[in-house]
């Protein structure tokens, strides 16, 4: 399960089966889909000379080039090709699809190709931006695709997105899953149901021989369940920078950063085409600076062998790995540049305060001294406001049910200290969406006597790294599935796949979880899990997973993640607050 | 094992359904009739070509003759193809030739006290060609000359010049990795014959100097050896000036490589960095259309610009008052 090479093996296959010269067209879903897996020297390497939007009426009629169409079937792709088809600028076509076409859609682009130019029309099933071998996920944004339409309802058409999304990542990967979701989430079951519907519809695509022994998984989770994660401060480099400078689809954007050089304004973050990155991307910021040190050394060492050109043999040499000097140089330059704005931003708003209140609130019941801290944090003007709302909230949802707790007298004062009420209001709007109401599972260990004592236990012994500490919900839910000692009020089977699926009287919902019972046992053994997670994955669950993969605790355990968007603080505070909850 | 659906089946049923484009049906079927008698026929090409015009010189409803101009690519495209095909020709044969150049490499270097001139000979004339052959096709590349200097037009050409330099560079690198091998391993045994010949005495300075110490010491030596040892002595400080001069032949060699890949670095585009990314070129193709249309209008309203007019009809007008005067004044 590789999700990189498998929206890669479809770009391979696109462009070899069309031999000669020819041009790619793309629309604006697929662009993002191709951009992060391939490069234009592979492009080019595959004699595809220019690479076009669809939608772009601006392009050169050029006859002599084959056209080659990777699109997601929207109307909007549709209605421009058919556009395309009728007035024709190259000699012929051929066509993919990222997801499974209507009968209509077809009959649309017969009906258009009045010039019988289309040689083909096939379906590959590339329909999600795959960020690393294991994480992938459907660029939702509130701007471009919006999620939900109240509370807890999804908008129809991302849950369509979502649909076809996850039936590509099961073809992609040739997966027929067991389908399983979070209880008592009305949109995680619905987008259970949907994906189920489509895998039955389908039959045919899904008809994989031999059938798999276990089963994979599909495991449909709900951010709701756990909206710590996305809150915190995060340490890892990957993470890190995604937390504190955004990513947007693999590129960095440093323009804002003072003096900085016209090459550098924007960045590319790769796993697959950047070995330092792949290399360092779970380091954490103190190890990160070691692993760059012996980066810029082992380049320093490189560079003072180019630089005393004297001898003939210096030449040589220099001319030997000019090409490789140059992109290492290149490399060196982007993560010395992006450490060093990564540091800079930690110093100038004191992210190592904020990050330890975070962590302590996330991590350790101790009311008392928390609210002392965040106050303290509020009246601090070095601080950003919205690092003293985010503690707020973090410290709004971890003590909820505490008779005693300030939450009101925190607000008033976040209101005093300049923050806008807009911010303010970000606290109450993050409780009815993940409050403890909304919630299931313990997500701060503190639901009952025994796992606060636990909890208090673990608080004694200290921890190593007091920025690091917390562990998303994700590393709970998942310990819990891969010793077998079933939740089923975590996860709910879905009826059609359930061992008693012929018990008709069984409806499935959140009212309904423990009482399965028998009939686990076969779930227990686990090989191919697909996580997702509606509401958006966070870069720290990535990690998690990326362990996990490292060193499986099963024998041939193997977990792919995603989710509606990759979030960082802002995106997902930024989704909540313009979404309606009622 | 890729899972994926072909529509085309369903796609050509819909589309025969719709019954447009029954004129080049008819040329398909005209061409399939021939692709079957083809076994017959002597010269199946030529017929069908015949087939095919007649088809194309058909007379549209208005009853005027439509002749189609579909795949007929501009002039440039035709050489760059050519020129694509030769280059790619060239590379599996200097790919050939740098594995035998290994070989030679190898067996050269094996120790033994055969003459080894002729091999010598040998492996200089292969770093020549090859050496030679990435000159040739560096000059390939830059002669690809697109016929219009804007458009997409251009793109293309400029994207086939990038991936073709892409191709080169990679097996130069290879080429010079092999090289460079080679280089150090004969120094090294250079050294070590050097270090043989001055072994009880520090000697100082480079390579140069140290062969020249090493000649004197030798000679020192000489007078306590025997007639044999000196003659060995001798030959090996014959091999130890071949051997020079095959060390300054290869340098000599990478030199001048290294000046073709300098011209092809220039093209290819670096990976890693931004100027890689797809999206990034989707951007610039779009905008650097948009420019040049703007520069076009610009140009358009330059020309236009009366300014410009006006001053030259009114120094057209100085130069006529005054030639009027010199005229009168001669008068």
């Amino acid at each position: 399960m590789d999700i990189i090479r498998a929206v890669q093996s479809y770009v391979e296959r696109m462009l070899s089966d069309t031999t000669g010269m020819k041009v790619l067209l793309l629309d604006e879903h697929t662009t993002p889909i191709v951009s992060v897996v391939a490069t234009q020297s592979y492009l080019l390497s595959k004699e595809t000379y220019l690479v076009d939007k669809v939608g772009n009426s601006n392009r050169d009629t050029l006859k002599h080039l084959k056209c080659v169409c990777f699109l997601r079937p929207t109307d909007e792709s549709m209605m421009a090709l058919a556009k395309e088809l009728q007035a024709p600028r190259y000699g012929s076509y051929y066509v993919y699809f990222s997801n499974a076409l209507k009968k209509s859609m077809i009959e649309l682009l017969a009906e258009h190709d009045e010039n019988e130019l289309v040689q083909e029309v096939q379906e590959f099933y590339a329909d999600y931006l795959a960020v690393d071998s294991h994480t992938f996920h459907f660029g939702m944004t509130p701007e471009n695709m919006p999620i939900y339409l109240t509370a807890n309802e999804w908008e129809a058409s991302a849950l369509d997105r979502c649909t076809q999304g996850l039936i590509s990542v099961l073809l992609s990967l040739r997966k027929k899953p067991t389908i399983r979701y979070e209880a008592n989430s009305r949109m995680a079951a619905k987008l259970a149901e949907s994906v189920s519907y489509m895998v039955n519809r389908e039959k045919t695509l899904f008809d994989f021989k031999p059938v798999e022994k276990p089963p994979p998984l599909l495991l449909i989770l709900d951010r709701r369940n756990d909206p710590v994660t996305p809150l915190l401060l995060q340490w890892m480099y990957h993470a890190m920078v995604h937390e504190l400078v955004g990513i947007n689809n693999g590129l960095v954007d440093l323009t804002h950063v003072s003096g900085i050089k016209e090459e550098l304004k924007q960045v590319v973050l790769s796993v697959d085409q950047d070995s330092f990155f792949k290399q360092s991307q779970y380091l954490n910021f103190g190890e990160l600076g070691e692993s760059i040190r012996d980066y810029v050394n082992n380049y320093q060492s490189k560079s003072q062998s180019q630089q005393k050109i004297e001898s003939i043999t210096d030449m040589k040499k220099f001319v030997e790995s000019y090409p490789e000097f140059r992109k290492l140089s290149g490399n060196v330059t982007k993560h010395v540049t992006l450490v060093g704005e990564l540091s800079r931003l930690v110093s100038d708003h004191h992210l190592l305060t904020v990050s330890e209140l975070e962590q302590s609130l996330a991590c350790n019941e101790q009311h008392k001294s928390d609210l002392e801290q965040v106050k303290a944090l509020i009246s601090n003007p070095g601080i950003r406001p919205v690092y003293k709302v985010k503690c707020v909230i973090l410290y709004a949802l971890r003590y909820e049910g505490l008779s005693t707790h300030a939450t009101s007298e925190l607000k008033q004062m976040l209101a005093r200290s300049g923050v806008s009420p807009d911010m303010v209001s970000m606290v109450d709007t993050m409780l009815k969406f993940g409050g403890r109401r909304q919630r299931q599972g313990d997500l701060f260990e503190n639901s009952n006597i025994f796992t606060r004592g636990i909890n208090a236990i673990k608080g004694l012994k200290g921890v190593e790294n007091v920025y690091t500490q917390h562990k998303p919900l994700l590393s709970q839910t998942l310990d819990l599935l891969i010793q077998g000692r079933e939740h089923l009020k975590i996860q709910q089977l879905l009826p059609t796949y359930s061992p008693h699926g012929a018990d008709g009287s069984r409806t499935h919902g959140a009212e309904r979880y423990g009482q399965h019972g028998g009939g686990t046992s076969s779930m227990t053994a686990l090989k191919d899990i697909i996580i997702f997670f509606v509401g958006g994955v966070t870069l720290e669950e990535e990690a998690v997973i990326a362990k996990i993969n490292a060193n499986p605790p099963l024998p041939g355990l193997n977990i792919v993640i995603g989710g509606t968007t990759i979030h960082n603080s802002a995106s997902f505070l930024d989704e909540l607050s313009t979404t309606f909850f009622p | 094992m890729l899972v994926v659906r072909d529509r085309t089946f369903l796609f050509t049923q819909y589309r025969n359904s719709f019954g447009h484009g029954h004129r080049r049906k008819r040329r398909n079927s005209a061409s399939g009739g021939a692709s079957g008698i083809e076994n017959e026929d002597l010269i199946p090409n030529s017929r069908k070509y015949k087939r095919v015009q007649e088809e194309e010189e058909e007379l549209d409803e208005d009853g005027h003759v439509v002749i189609e101009m579909t795949t007929m690519p501009p002039q440039w495209v035709d050489v760059a193809e050519e020129v694509v095909y030769q280059i790619e020709e060239d590379i599996k044969d200097i790919k050939y030739l740098i594995s035998q150049l290994n070989d030679l490499h190898k067996k050269h270097l094996l120790p033994g006290f055969d003459d080894k001139t002729h091999e010598e000979r040998e492996i200089n004339d292969l770093t020549n060609s090859i050496t030679g052959r990435f000159q040739d096709c560096q000059v390939k590349i830059k002669n690809i000359q697109v016929s219009s200097t804007h458009g997409q037009d251009a793109t293309v050409g400029k994207n086939i010049q990038i991936s073709l330099a892409a191709k080169l560079q990679e097996i130069s690198g290879e080429y010079r990795r092999g090289q460079s091998i080679y280089l150090q391993k004969i120094s090294g045994r250079k050294n070590a014959s050097v270090d043989v010949f001055a072994s009880s005495r520090n000697n100082g300075g480079g390579g140069g100097l140290a062969i020249d110490g090493v000649r004197d010491e030798s000679r020192q030596f000489d007078m306590t050896l025997s007639d044999g040892q000196l003659e060995l002595i001798e030959s090996n400080e014959n091999m130890i000036a071949e051997r020079e001069g095959e060390i300054s032949h290869i340098h000599e060699s990478i030199s001048e490589l290294a000046q073709v890949f300098g011209r092809l670095q220039e093209m290819v585009i670096d990976q890693g960095t931004l100027l890689d990314r797809i999206d990034y070129n989707i951007e610039n193709t779009v905008i650097n259309t948009e420019s040049a249309a703007q520069e076009l209008t610009k140009a358009e309203q330059y020309q236009k610009s009366s300014v410009a007019n006006k001053f030259i009809i009114i120094l057209g007008v100085i130069a006529a008052i005054l030639f009027i005067i010199l005229i009168l004044k001669w008068i």
